[in-house]
């Protein structure tokens, strides 16, 4: 698919897309917090994709998938550079002073995950995203971002730990109120 | 004697699966016997489930792909290209043959004006022999018209010459200053390549590892300040 896309198959290159879209979008989504930014970066990235197939050296899937990785990547950080959105917190913060039912529960939860997560650097969420949400081993990490080995383990033990600080003091300070 | 606990990046490797049968193997034993390796990795596990519920939306990109292939081109071409090989190098070749093209002629300028000084060569009568007969500027006499000429086309710009043409327009300069001219140009010129080279450097890394950028930016304030809760 990807051999009869880098040809000029435009009906190939759809199919790729049908297959890696949600990878794409997750990717997006998961970065920015937002879904219409995430749309059109992921819109953006397979358009890129496109231009760049060419002179895309063909591995196997996954070094496909790493490529695609690092085009969505780069271009919903680019996007939201430009849309001069970094850490979309006032949209997140949690509404104080009521009584959750179970339902308000998990979201508050799922927010305050989704707060955490996009204030972390952004070479930080990066890497967390590929392995936590689309299980990209180490190395398919360090191809897609073209970072060493050791840095996408270092940036993922800060990652962590920096989200199991702010989750527990979050969980605190909701036990306490 | 007890073994040393795991590296937390180490044991996050275990976790993600990234560890060989031997080390891993390792991990396990130690954990066996060790509680506060455990916690750490039923920490590591519980953040895991924990970021499942930052989900993705419903139905957000389904349909994706329609608007991708909507825009895809007829042919490849039709979209800017990546720049290709030959336009690649084109910038440094030619900034490098400019370079060399420069040094060669202050090295001829400067051999020349040596041999001048030294008095092994008259570049008056040389330039005599190269000029058009009858080339003549007014208010000048021949010999002045030439030397001005010659400053003019070959010395001024590359600085050995300085210290001629200000002769010839009678310019009152120090000797210092006509010395360290042609030097101060040279240092110039070479800054302001060396510049270039940098600035195509920088350029070419940021094309390297900047694998997407977005040309085609059609996002609104409006729309991305639109949050899904």
């Amino acid at each position: 698919m990807v051999a009869r896309s880098q040809q000029g198959d435009k009906e190939a290159f759809t199919e790729l897309v049908r297959r890696y879209q949600r990878l794409a979008i997750s990717i997006a989504y998961r970065m920015s917090g937002d879904a219409m930014l995430a749309e059109d970066a992921a819109q953006e990235a397979f358009l890129r994709a496109w231009q760049r197939l060419a002179s895309f050296e063909h591995r196997g899937a996954g070094s496909f998938r790493a490529w695609l990785c690092r085009i969505v990547t780069n271009m919903t950080t680019d996007l939201l550079r430009k849309a001069h959105l970094t850490a979309p917190m006032e949209a997140l913060s949690l509404p104080g002073g009521v009584c959750p039912d179970e339902a308000h529960l998990r979201q508050e939860q799922a927010q305050a995950v989704q707060a955490a997560i996009l204030r972390l650097p952004e070479a930080s969420r990066a890497t967390l995203i590929l392995r936590e949400y689309e299980g990209l081993s180490y190395r398919e990490i360090s191809e897609a971002l073209g970072i060493p080995m050791g840095t996408v383990m270092s940036r993922l033990n800060y990652a962590r730990n920096r989200l199991r600080e702010e989750l527990a003091s979050q969980q605190v300070s909701e036990s306490a109120s | 004697m007890k073994a040393q606990h795991p590296t937390e990046i180490r044991l996050a490797a275990y976790a993600d699966g990234e560890l060989k049968r031997g080390e891993r193997r390792e991990i396990e034993r130690h954990l066996e016997r060790c509680a506060q390796c455990q916690a750490e990795l039923a920490g590591l596990r519980a953040l895991s489930v924990r970021l499942r519920e930052f989900a993705l939306p419903e139905g957000v990109g389904r349909d994706l792909w329609q608007r991708v292939q909507q825009r895809l081109p007829e042919r490849r071409t039709e979209m800017q290209p990546a720049p290709g090989g030959f336009l690649r190098w084109l910038l440094p070749v030619g900034l490098v043959a400019s370079n060399v093209v420069l040094q060669a002629a202050l090295i001829v300028a400067l051999g020349l004006w040596a041999l001048d000084s030294l008095g092994i060569l008259d570049w008056r009568t040389l330039a005599t022999a190269w000029l058009p007969a009858g080339v003549q500027l007014p208010h000048l006499s021949p010999d002045e018209a030439i030397a001005h000429l010659l400053s003019w086309l070959v010395a001024a710009p590359l600085g050995p010459g300085f210290s001629a043409l200000t002769q010839v327009w009678g310019v009152d300069v120090s000797p210092l200053f006509s010395w360290l001219m042609p030097g101060a140009l040279a240092v110039i010129a070479s800054v302001g390549l060396a510049l270039l080279y940098l600035s195509w450097l920088l350029a070419y890394w940021r094309s390297q590892t900047h694998a997407a950028s977005p040309d085609a930016l059609r996002l609104s304030r409006k729309g991305a300040s639109q949050w899904i809760t």
